[in-house]
């Protein structure tokens, strides 16, 4: 019987996209349930290799069962909805009201997201976390982002000889700064993805637009300094544009949390992902043309289908590890 | 077992597991999946019968929803099992469903009743 069920119900942990204490259960109560049968049925005079398979047979197919107890469990409340959210509306509000340019509005406010986010980590899970952990890592991408500028320096001193390389302390500094991010973006991303690509993708979504808006304004203006201590339309020509993308995320999120069906969440997440970033490609960088666009499109859904690859790598890896319930 | 054919449409069951978990649920005051499979098999001599695993992810909505409570207890032989039991909001829905069951059954029965020539 062991085989079998363990064989069974192994494919059926491999279906579902909860996170690992949920799963675990889950699939000590199927045990449950197919252990006592088996044991019912050779009570009737069964044979065991026969009663299992006839245990088995009556349970359902494995992948069936999985994604029925998938859209059981995948949709959060209405105040889960409404807190996951929050982070979209709040970077929608930096731009509209144009206060991203306040240095100290803007840190607070991801400061807030990033202790959020980490609470929402530290509770085990919930479906509305994943937008704030995506936010939560974005100032230590552009903080990186904007550090390169010693380090060309300095690579650029060691291939030509031309200019003067960065202080070897300040390099020390620059590279435990990039360190640090990969190790965090590398560790989120791993367990986030061994849970469900889809929220990895979740996770990801305002990245491209915000790095593409970054690029955009960094290159306007020199660096993002600049634009912070400036008050000059022109950096803020873009809010508009900026604002709607990040207030459609936050709808999408909310709905993300809300559907129960895994086609209508992974449908919104990649529609919006790519339709979305592809207007405000057009917004930032006006008409690029219809080829460059939809290179960039297919950039986007590379971008946010890279996740599922990277859960079936992690999901192979870790097959057959966990112990069956005692 | 699961594969002889049925004499009812699968979705007037699948409209109806529900109330049909949340009944017996509440007559037990406290039961298991597995049991619940059993005596919906038994109470309709065989009539109901649908893949046995597709109970926990109803039993996982209602609970969602309010209706019951899960709660795993330790057997005596070590092993852990989860119990249901109704909430009263549960109960509430139950006894609502289970007058519109019965306005509706009499209803059906009146119109299906042949007319006199």
């Amino acid at each position: 019987m062991q085989r079998e069920v363990s064989i069974y119900l192994d494919e059926v942990r491999a279906h579902l996209h909860l996170d690992p204490r949920t799963s675990q259960r889950v699939i000590s109560e199927l045990y449950s349930h197919l252990e006592e049968k088996v044991s019912d049925l050779a009570e009737q005079g069964v044979p065991e290799p026969d009663a299992a398979r006839i245990a088995l047979t009556s349970f359902g197919e494995a992948r069936s069962i999985a994604r029925l107890l998938d859209e059981a469990h995948g949709s959060g409340s209405w105040t889960e909805a409404l807190i996951g959210c929050q982070p979209h509306l709040i970077v929608a509000a930096l731009f509209a009201t144009h206060v991203w340019r306040h240095p100290l509005l803007l840190a607070t406010s991801f400061a807030a997201i990033a202790v959020i986010a980490f609470l929402g980590w530290r509770s085990g899970g919930a479906s509305w976390m994943y937008s704030w952990i995506g936010y939560a890592v974005l100032p230590l991408l552009v903080l990186s982002y904007l550090s390169m500028d010693p380090v060309a320096r300095t690579l650029s001193f060691v291939l030509t000889g031309h200019g003067a390389p960065a202080p070897l302390w300040h390099l020390g500094l620059l590279a435990a700064l990039y360190a640090f991010t990969l190790w965090l973006l590398v560790s989120t991303a791993t367990a986030v993805a061994r849970r469900d690509w889809i929220l990895l993708s979740l996770m990801l979504l305002p990245l491209p637009v915000m790095g593409l808006w970054i690029i955009t304004v960094t290159q306007s203006a020199g660096v993002l300094v600049n634009a912070l201590r400036s008050l000059e339309a022109r950096f803020s020509r873009w809010d508009e544009a900026m604002g709607y993308f990040f207030a459609v995320l936050g709808v999408t999120t909310a709905l993300f949390v809300r559907v129960r069906q895994r086609a209508l969440k992974v449908g919104a997440v990649i529609a919006v992902g790519i339709v979305g970033s592809a207007i405000a490609v057009h917004s930032l960088w006006g008409d690029v043309g219809l080829l460059p666009l939809l290179a960039i499109c297919f950039c986007l859904l590379l971008f946010l289908t890279v996740p599922l690859f990277l859960q079936a790598m992690l999901r192979h890896d870790e097959r057959s590890e966990e112990p069956l319930p005692s | 077992m699961a594969d002889t054919p049925r004499a009812y449409d699968s979705d007037l069951l699948r409209g109806n597991t529900d109330s049909l978990l949340l009944f017996l649920i509440n007559e037990r005051g406290q039961t298991y999946g597995y049991r619940l499979i059993k005596e919906i098999e038994e109470r309709s001599q065989g009539y109901f019968r649908f893949k046995e695993g597709t109970v926990y992810p109803a039993l996982r909505k209602l609970e969602n929803d309010g209706l019951v409570q899960g709660e795993w207890k330790k057997l005596p032989n070590g092993q852990e099992r989860r119990y249901y039991t109704i909430t009263d909001r549960g109960r509430e829905l139950l006894q609502k469903k289970l007058d519109m069951w019965q306005s509706f059954a009499s209803a059906m029965a009146l119109v299906m009743k042949p007319t006199e020539a």
